[in-house]
């Protein structure tokens, strides 16, 4: 299990250079000990911050650094070896079967000499991680929202096992979905070591699995302990509403 | 995987046994022993071979078949990248107006050698620099910054209205010889280019398929949403312009040589797909070989429909007959199979 981290230096973003800046001079060190969620109002630029960390947004000012290297020093293939991405809203439809669109991760290790039998397996061991062996014929389109969301985490993690970044990876799903969606990324953090960061609204999800909190508020991006940051008066200023809370077997719960 | 390589093997027997029949079919009978011999330059089948039949063979079919099967894969092939890359369904080769800009072109070429010469342009070159233009206006829109899919179909179809706002202007200047475009336009394989530039239009097909066949796995990527692709490690812009001015320059090719063939790039990339599901790897080889299977068809009916029937001497006009047997087949296949887009 290596570490893996980010190290943020004075991060800054602003959409062009008339514009006011959407987060100024953040200083964030993430490493990969538990879920790390992104928390924060709607407009505060959780996902802007996640698609910097992925390496898809590139005119920022600062420093991102990657495992102690500039992260647009990377090469395309070599940051998609790195990192691998789940976007918000897997409710599309892709033409292809569970099996395939997993595959499709593999495509930073391809090239026209390799033999597709070592893709394959890489293939074939995302598919048994996110339990998905009995449906990896079926054709995408068909899935429920909970199957299509594990394909694409499946297709993510035969990517990368480095680092995977989920933006809203719970957001459409029932709740038991959703329960089951961060238990397994609970398990890649913990077992495989997968460094997961995501960004969520379920502040009660993220206060049941995440580890450590980021989360942006006043035009800033801060870190913070979950233990810290899960009080009412936290929660109350940075989403602006009154909250109430009770501890549930050493967790806490919020009400709003 | 191995049902749809057997597939395709049966799809390219099929292919060549139509080619074989295709070399029967005109006004003059030449048995298939003799056919096969001819090609082959071998006495088999037959005891002695006809000089005529062989100039028949060679000189006139033998190029209007490879036209039109070359066509038809060229065709079909730009249909399916064009519908993957503009993720439309309803995308074919001339969605982005190239064919319009190659009819500007043929119909100017030939307008001003009916107002100011006596003698015929050749519609080639001005069909080619048509289509070119418009995918130079096309990709001087893709080069300066990123466009969305949507804004990029909006300006083809503009460049479709605005080309064919200055055909129809001409249409109606050139009045009765207005006859002439209107033909070019329905496409037509009866005026085969001699066999060395269809060697190089073949050629030409064969680069950009082996190009996009090696580029398959990528061409899959592109079905997921453009930051997934470019968080794969595609650089998408890049890629997408790259299969567009690939494909829009063999669609130019083939309308400037036999004009706008429509239907084909529509709807054999679906076919493909029902057949033999959504990888780019069985998609290219099968909308390939389905595409010239359709184009070889239509032309033989083509060239022998009216001749049997009226002996009038004109063609159907091949757009006619790929509609007329395309749209019937591909509604029945449509309503079979409910899951195809």
């Amino acid at each position: 299990m290596s570490l893996k981290s980010y190290n943020i230096k004075d991060l800054s973003f602003r959409w062009n250079r008339k514009a006011d800046y959407l987060f100024k001079g953040a200083n964030i060190v993430i490493k990969n000990t538990g879920i790390v969620a992104i928390l924060g109002r709607n407009g505060s630029g959780k996902t802007t911050f996640l698609k910097i960390l992925a390496g898809l947004k590139r005119d920022y000012e600062g420093e991102v650094f990657l495992d102690g290297r500039d992260i647009r020093s990377y090469g395309r293939l070599d940051l998609a070896k790195k990192i691998s991405f789940v976007e918000q809203n897997a409710n599309y439809n892709i033409p292809l079967s569970v099996w395939d669109i997993v595959n499709l991760g593999n495509y930073p290790y391809s090239n026209i000499y390799k033999e597709d039998k070592q893709l394959s397996r890489r293939t074939d061991d995302a598919i048994k991680l996110l339990e998905l062996d009995e449906i990896s014929d079926k054709p995408f389109t068909n899935l429920s929202g909970g199957e299509k969301q594990k394909t694409m985490i499946a297709r993510a993690l035969c990517q990368s096992q480095n680092v995977i970044l989920l933006d809203e990876p719970t957001s459409s799903l029932d709740i038991n979905n959703r329960v089951e969606i961060m238990k397994i990324l609970e398990k890649l953090s913990v077992e495989k070591g997968v460094l997961v960061v995501i960004v969520s609204h379920d502040i009660n999800l993220v206060s049941k699995y995440a580890s450590s909190i980021i989360y942006a508020s006043d035009k800033t991006i801060y870190q913070s302990d979950k233990e810290e940051f899960m009080t009412d008066e936290k929660i109350s200023s940075v989403f602006n509403i009154k909250t109430y809370s009770s501890v549930f077997n050493g967790k806490r719960i919020f009400y709003f | 995987m191995k049902k749809n390589f057997i597939v395709s093997i049966v799809l390219l027997l099929i292919l060549s046994a139509l080619i074989v029949i295709s070399f029967g079919i005109g006004s003059k009978f030449i048995n298939i022993g003799e056919i096969i011999d001819i090609i082959l330059n071998k006495q088999i089948f037959s005891s002695e071979i006809n000089p005529i039949n062989k100039k028949i063979i060679l000189q006139i079919r033998l190029p209007r078949i490879l036209f039109s099967v070359i066509a038809g894969m060229s065709l079909s092939i730009s249909g399916l990248i064009y519908q993957t890359i503009l993720k439309n369904p309803l995308a074919e080769p001339f969605t982005l107006g190239v064919s319009s800009g190659a009819t500007l072109g043929a119909a100017i070429a030939i307008f001003i050698s009916d107002y100011f010469l006596k003698y015929r342009f050749p519609i080639f070159p001005f069909a080619f620099i048509g289509g070119c233009s418009t995918l130079l206006i096309l990709s001087i829109v893709l080069l300066k910054r990123n466009v969305s899919l949507f804004t990029l179909i909006f300006i083809g179809i503009s460049l479709s209205y605005f080309f064919n706002a200055f055909l129809t202007l001409l249409l109606s200047m050139l009045g009765n010889r207005s006859y002439e475009v209107l033909l070019w336009m329905f496409g037509s394989f009866s005026n085969p280019p001699r066999i060395p530039v269809l060697l190089l239009y073949f050629l030409g097909f064969l680069a950009v398929f082996i190009i996009l066949y090696l580029s398959n796995r990528k061409l899959d990527i592109l079905y997921l949403s453009d930051e997934l692709a470019e968080s794969s490690g595609i650089n998408i812009n890049f890629e997408r312009n790259l299969y567009l001015a690939l494909t829009s320059a063999i669609t130019i090719v083939t309308v400037s040589l036999c004009g706008v063939i429509g239907f084909v790039g529509l709807i054999i990339p679906h076919l493909s797909r029902l057949l033999f599901g959504s990888k780019h790897r069985d998609l290219l080889v099968s909308s390939a070989l389905l595409g010239a299977i359709l184009l070889l068809v239509s032309d033989d009916l083509a060239r022998s429909l009216l001749s049997v029937a009226l002996d009038y001497g004109k063609e159907i006009p091949i757009g006619v007959i790929t509609s007329l047997l395309g749209a019937p087949f591909f509604i029945y296949f449509l309503i079979k199979n409910r899951t195809v887009v």
